[in-house]
């Protein structure tokens, strides 16, 4: 027996409050909030520097920046790219947060908050080519 | 409200054997390769190149597609993770289980029923900060499996802002032949460059 499923993902970054006590979401409102947001692709947002550089130097790395990029666009990974990783890891986290629980880009929040109030030292990170970047 | 928005558009091919062949199309192609034991093949057709890997979170069964296929709903796949289940409340005809990795970097996860079907998930962090919810909606029967034609995750940032990540399940077709299905990375794929940009 084969099966074949379509999905189509669209993701957006947005300011928006969902009402806590309600397990279901209004989807008129997302529907609303996506159709009025700006497209871009998301290898763009990545940084274009970090997109397009192999290696990076620590110095030009900031810790602050690679946590809110986990925060907003973790579940693709952006913030390995920034940080500087493999080519392919925006696929990897795509394909693994796409869909169960993201529980990876989770992880990496805790860690790099972790390693942020060690004086924001995240060098372990930085080119990390690991799937798992605090293995 | 002024948002960003990016489109990923991916085509799923699960058959009944764990075998899992992703295709995205946008933001670049891609073949993703998995299997039920956790071994990866991510392959770049454009440049035929291939990475293989192993590691039990690439495993097909912890995609969701997978997950109703098979029936194993009852946790959506968090045991996989190593997460224990906690107890079970009834709440306005909701019934509501808490989920608890012995990892304390992963989050505490609630999950809510209707029908015995999931239809929210609630990620909390160790400290009591609510990091992210999950909704699940319009179910819908496909031959023997049931599944939700939405699921919008919902990430808290900083302030008012959050990430909201919309999944529509469209163009489900059950017992169909397409060449997907078995599709083979070409035997002469070279190994992925590891120190290659970023593309």
């Amino acid at each position: 027996m084969k099966k074949l499923v379509l999905s189509v993902i669209a993701v957006l970054a947005i300011a928006f409050s969902a009402n806590a006590a309600n397990y279901k979401v209004d989807n008129n409102a997302i529907d609303s909030i996506i159709e009025n947001a700006t497209e871009v692709v998301v290898l763009d947002v990545a940084a274009p520097a970090a997109a397009n550089l192999p290696a990076f130097e620590q110095k030009d790395v900031n810790a602050t920046t690679a946590l809110i990029l986990n925060i907003f666009l973790g579940w693709c990974g952006v913030h390995r790219h920034y940080m500087g990783t493999a080519p392919y890891m925006w696929a990897l986290y795509l394909f693994t947060g796409g869909g169960i629980f993201g529980i990876v880009d989770f992880v990496d929040f805790v860690m790099l908050i972790i390693a942020m109030t060690d004086n924001g030292n995240i060098s372990k990170y930085i080119n990390n080519r690991s799937f798992f970047m605090w293995a | 409200m002024d948002g960003k928005l990016t489109t990923v558009t991916k085509s799923v091919y699960c058959t009944n054997n764990g075998r899992l062949v992703t295709k995205f199309s946008k933001p670049l192609p891609y073949y993703v390769v998995s299997n039920s034991k956790g071994e990866m093949n991510l392959y770049k057709p454009d440049t035929n190149e291939v990475l293989s890997d192993y590691d039990p979170s690439f495993s097909s069964n912890t995609e969701l597609i997978m997950l109703f296929m098979s029936g194993r709903i009852d946790d959506l796949g968090l045991s996989s993770f190593g997460y224990k289940a906690g107890s079970a409340t009834r709440e306005d005809g909701f019934v509501k289980k808490a989920f608890k990795s012995p990892d304390t970097t992963k989050p505490d996860v609630e999950i809510v029923y209707e029908n015995y079907l999931p239809i929210y998930c609630e990620y909390t962090a160790q400290d009591g900060r609510l990091l992210s919810k999950k909704y699940l909606s319009d179910y819908k029967t496909y031959g023997r499996f049931i599944l939700p034609q939405r699921v919008t995750d919902i990430t808290y940032g900083v302030k008012r802002d959050s990430s909201i990540v919309r999944t529509l399940y469209s163009n489900v077709k059950v017992d169909v032949d397409d060449p997907n299905f078995d599709f083979q990375i070409p035997a002469d794929a070279k190994p992925m460059k590891l120190d290659a940009p970023a593309q």
